[in-house]
């Protein structure tokens, strides 16, 4: 149990890391652009920072051929935020996709 | 040429942060918990092969973000994201045959893998419908 938790905590980590990133790529600043780039960058590598030691916890506890395609939830957190808080197009095939995943996913913390 | 060097880039990111993660396995797998910080780092000096496999891994993990930075300039991130369920595979298939990695074969283990890229393909897909 505590496994799982600890992939969908690096999941949630490693995907808001990313966020940041397309936030201080894309996002509106309100000051200064360098200082907006260096904020959320800064932020990013924090929340990655983590992750990865998070995600280090999980490498002690579980094969790593199980364990890593289980991060692929994250394309599931990314396509779901960019939804949400940018806009972007959810279509058929983005559905399917996460469809096939989570299915895959969920394969995976059954045991296999 | 430019889809080609960014496909260059991004397949050089995949076997890098296979690499990383078969890497950070092997090295973890040998060291006490990291959730007991203290004894985890007292122990980086006797079990040096150990930690060095992890510092080495997490060095590769950081030169496939600036391989997938460079692919990125040159792919759009459609085409880019895909590749990355390439090294789930890759992981999987290598943890199986390399020593030293307790995994063994499952064909559904084999099946999730194939979901799960075939999901991946689809969700980087140009939205349809919806």
């Amino acid at each position: 149990m505590i496994d799982y938790l600890l992939i969908l905590v690096v999941s949630l980590l490693s995907c808001a890391g990313q966020l940041c990133q397309k936030q201080a790529a894309s996002g509106v600043p309100r000051g200064s652009r360098r200082r907006h780039l260096l904020v959320w960058l800064s932020v990013s590598l924090l929340l990655l920072g983590l992750a990865m030691l998070a995600w280090l916890a999980v490498l002690q506890r579980l094969p790593v051929g199980r364990a890593y395609p289980m991060l692929s939830l994250n394309f599931v957190l990314v396509a779901l935020a960019a939804r949400w808080i940018w806009r972007e197009a959810l279509g058929s095939r983005q559905l399917a996709g996460i469809v096939l995943i989570v299915a895959g996913v969920a394969l995976l913390g059954g045991g296999a | 040429m430019t889809h080609l060097k960014g496909y260059g880039w991004g397949l050089g990111s995949v076997l890098l942060v296979s690499a990383a993660q078969l890497l950070m396995k092997w090295g973890m797998a040998q060291l006490p918990a990291i959730a007991a910080p203290l004894p985890f780092l007292a122990a980086l000096r006797p079990h040096w092969p150990a930690a060095l496999a992890v510092a080495v891994g997490l060095f590769a993990y950081g030169l496939s973000m600036l391989c997938w930075f460079h692919a990125l300039k040159r792919l759009p991130l459609s085409r880019a994201y895909p590749l990355l369920s390439l090294s789930y595979a890759l992981v999987w298939l290598l943890a199986l045959l390399l020593p030293g990695f307790p995994d063994t074969f499952s064909a559904v283990r084999l099946l999730a893998i194939g979901l799960i890229v075939v999901g991946v393909g689809l969700v980087c897909a140009t939205p349809r419908g919806g």
